[in-house]
């Protein structure tokens, strides 16, 4: 049964979560690059986007191509993009495609902000850190 | 020569004795480079052989030698020079001489054969397979038939001459009693030979019963008899080792053709769960042998007519599945020539009387499904009469009487018409699934059959079913080796159940299933398809571990052909065809487009990792597709340029163990 793609923001202090449901296809380009200027950076400065990838059960190449549409704004918008939720069959699709070059995956919401607020303290102790990031391996 | 004297002959006698033991049973030397293993243990065990022997004539030579000279030096000592001797004085060394080299020579053949004895079960653990012949079993006996012999003669004229020069003539007791004492050591060695010898026979003979008898303990009768002396009984070992290992190879041979002839089986029988339009048939099939007489198969005619087939054939092993082969490849021509149930059988046993010529026979059934007109028109050759359980209701079984096919070329059989509501199940059966018997020698029988029948839910899904029955059937056999058993088992489906398998759903010649789909040339109309090849493949590969691979693949594969091929044309379908072998599943998606060369495509632009950073990276279809198959290639027919992915068992059985 086809499940259109769906999306719900949330916001955190240091981070813009999404929610992401159903198939991310090529019909979901309109709704998820076009719901914010995303080259423009996030919603009030944030430095984090932390995709939610539990509610989606199909991803195809052209869906991989928008996730990776939207972590390489990150480089212009000035934020870390991260994913959780992706199943051991996405991960491998991930790696072959190169999508985790530019988007940091992790289990579950939990390790994600854990990991967001390991980079706030080290960006208040002046260190930059902003070439180690990426989830330990 | 005074005690001291004789002490150190004796201490000398020994350690050379020592000396020369562990010489010869020092640990082999370094082996040459080239030696095997298997050599270096005969010549070691060759060693252990020949030791009692070179025991037996070293220390007997030593003992006599040493005596002989001692005696010769003390005579020569007393006596000042040859012309002053004196018989007696001769005769007295002479007497001593006969009594130390008989004590030297009783002590050697003990020797020899407790040496014989101890040695055998080190030469054992070596198991050498090879020891040279030119040995017999004269040899050991000559050597201690002469050496009790030597010994008794040489202590009965010790004892003579002791007499004669004590002057007392013979005391005729004691010579009996010397006499009987020499005769029994001599009985004993020979005994302890003999027995030996019989010992190593008795374990040939047991090894040769085992042989036809067929146990096999390490292997295909690749088990050997350690060669254990150069006798006879040595030689016999290393025949039989040799017989033995001819037998084995040739076993494993058979076991191979057997092996294959499974498989070529195996292969004619049809995929376990089938759809063909409104009805799904599963089957199962056991032989207890490698190959077996039982056979099944399903074909499906057009869109809406579908023959399955059951059959039993006389006796057992390669024969029978000659014979089941052969009645296979008739259904399947027969079958598609036209007719009813009864003519097909009437044409396949003329064609088959003629090829058994009275020497097997088959009982087969035929049923001929009509899935428009919901009947199912059944024949039977003298085969096991079917069950009918319309839904909700006890299983019925359909009567019939007719000879087997082979035995009357003219033989002529009736039509059976059923009527198939949705939930109907028809049920097919071989003997051996009720003459199955447990420890006691009870049969599982009609009965229990039967009741497991009526058991049966509406809705389960009929592997599931099969499978709880043939699991209390296991229960009930308790592993005891039983007939060939085979099951088929059709069900009308309900309109839900018809409207789940929409995929026009068909069965090749060679039993594998073929699904094919047209879609329109869209954005998410590979969704439709990749669901109902989710469920074909789960069912059919139940264990699979790369379903998602291959949806993804398949995924890819068809939006390269609607956004490429068919140019998001809605009005252009994309025909997808599955084919799910049971080692093979196959994928062609087809589209309308000018196509691309596979082999290019692999060399120039599959693995270009910069499209990452272009506006929209795309193109990563190929790559996915290059990643997820076992294979993937390009081509064009009738239908179009297609590109079609292979996914082998084989490999998902390498992914799985790693």
């Amino acid at each position: 049964m086809e499940q259109p793609f769906s999306m719900h923001m949330r916001y955190t202090e240091d981070a813009v979560l999404l929610d992401l449901q159903g198939e991310l296809n090529k019909p979901a380009e309109g709704l998820l690059l076009g719901s914010h200027p995303w080259e423009e950076g996030l919603q009030g400065g944030r430095l984090c986007l932390v995709l939610n990838l539990q509610e989606i059960n199909y991803i195809n190449s052209a869906g991989m191509a928008l996730l990776i549409r939207l972590a390489r704004a990150g480089k212009t918008g000035k934020y870390h993009t991260f994913a959780y939720g992706v199943s051991e069959h996405y991960q491998k699709l991930f790696r072959m495609v190169g999508l985790t070059e530019y988007m940091m995956i992790y289990p579950e919401e939990q390790a994600v902000k854990e990991r967001i607020a390991a980079l706030r303290e080290a960006s208040s102790k002046g260190d930059e850190g902003d070439g180690d990031v990426r989830p330990e391996e | 020569m005074s005690g001291i004297g004789m002490a150190i002959v004796m201490l000398v006698l020994w350690l050379l004795l020592n000396g020369y033991t562990w010489w010869r049973l020092r640990s082999p030397q370094q082996p040459s480079p080239g030696m095997s293993a298997a050599l270096l243990k005969e010549r070691f065990a060759l060693r252990l052989l020949t030791l009692p022997y070179e025991i037996l004539v070293g220390l007997t030579l030593l003992t006599t030698l040493s005596s002989v000279g001692v005696r010769a030096m003390q005579l020569a000592q007393e006596h000042g020079g040859w012309s002053d001797w004196r018989q007696e004085a001769v005769l007295g060394k002479l007497q001593l001489t006969l009594g130390e080299s008989g004590l030297g020579l009783t002590v050697s053949v003990v020797l020899y054969l407790l040496l014989r004895r101890v040695l055998r079960s080190f030469i054992l653990r070596l198991e050498p397979l090879q020891l040279g012949g030119g040995g017999s079993i004269i040899g050991p006996l000559i050597i201690a038939y002469a050496g009790t012999f030597l010994v008794a003669m040489m202590n009965l004229l010790q004892f003579v001459i002791a007499s004669d020069h004590r002057g007392q003539g013979v005391n005729s007791t004691a010579f009996a009693v010397s006499f009987l004492f020499y005769f029994l050591f001599g009985i004993v060695v020979l005994s302890m030979i003999a027995v030996e010898f019989r010992r190593d026979l008795s374990a040939m003979i047991r090894s040769i019963r085992e042989l036809v008898g067929g146990h096999r303990e390490r292997g295909p009768l690749m088990d050997k008899i350690p060669v254990i002396s150069r006798d006879e009984a040595g030689e016999l070992a290393m025949a039989f080792n040799e017989l033995r290992e001819k037998v084995g190879h040739e076993y494993e041979e058979l076991e191979k053709e057997l092996k294959l002839a499974y498989n070529i089986q195996q292969q004619l029988l049809p995929p376990g769960d089938i759809i063909a339009g409104a009805c799904r048939i599963f089957s199962w099939s056991r032989s207890e042998r490698e190959v077996g007489g039982d056979l099944c198969d399903v074909v499906r005619l057009d869109e809406t007519r579908t023959a399955i087939a059951i059959g039993d054939v006389s006796g057992k092993g390669m024969p029978a599945a000659l014979v089941m082969s052969a009645a296979i490849v008739l259904f399947r021509s027969e079958i598609k020539r036209g007719g009813s149930s009864s003519e097909v059988l009437q044409r396949i046993n003329r064609q088959l009387c003629e090829a058994l010529g009275g020497e097997s026979y088959v009982s087969l059934g035929i049923g001929l499904v009509d899935t428009m007109q919901g009947t199912l028109t059944y024949a039977s050759a003298g085969h096991l009469s079917p069950y009918f359980i319309a839904a909700g209701e006890r299983p019925i079984q359909i009567e019939g009487s007719s000879l087997p096919i082979g035995f009357d070329p003219e033989g002529r059989y009736t039509d059976v018409q059923l009527e198939l509501k949705p939930g109907d199940r028809f049920v097919l059966l071989t003997d051996g699934m009720v003459e199955l018997r447990d420890r006691q020698g009870e049969l599982f029988g009609f009965e229990r059959f039967e009741s497991e029948l009526a058991a049966w839910e509406p809705g389960v899904p009929l592997a599931q079913l099969v499978e709880g029955m043939l699991k209390k059937m296991e229960a009930f056999a308790s592993g005891l080796e039983q007939d060939d058993r085979t099951i088929v088992v059709l069900e009308m489906q309900s309109p839900e159940g018809i409207a789940a398998s929409a995929a026009n759903v068909t069965l090749a010649g060679g039993g594998q299933l073929i699904c094919q789909w047209l879609i329109p040339a869209a954005h998410g109309s590979e969704r439709q398809v990749l669901q109902e090849m989710g469920r074909l493949i789960g069912e059919n590969w139940p264990q699979t571990s790369r379903l998602e691979d291959m949806k993804s693949a398949v995924a890819e594969a068809v939006i390269n052909a609607a956004e490429h091929g068919n140019r998001l044309n809605e009005s252009r379908q994309i025909r997808v065809k599955l084919q799910i072998g049971t080692h093979l599943i196959v994928c062609r998606v087809y589209d309308q487009g000018a196509g691309f060369d596979a082999v290019e495509a692999k060399r120039r632009e599959l693995y270009n990792t910069d499209r990452s950073q272009q506006e929209d990276p795309r193109g990563w279809g190929l790559m996915l597709i290059d990643g997820l198959t076992d294979y993937w290639e390009t081509g064009r027919d009738k239908d179009g340029f297609y590109v079609e992915l292979f996914f082998l068992r084989k490999a998902e059985r390498s992914w799985e163990k790693e």
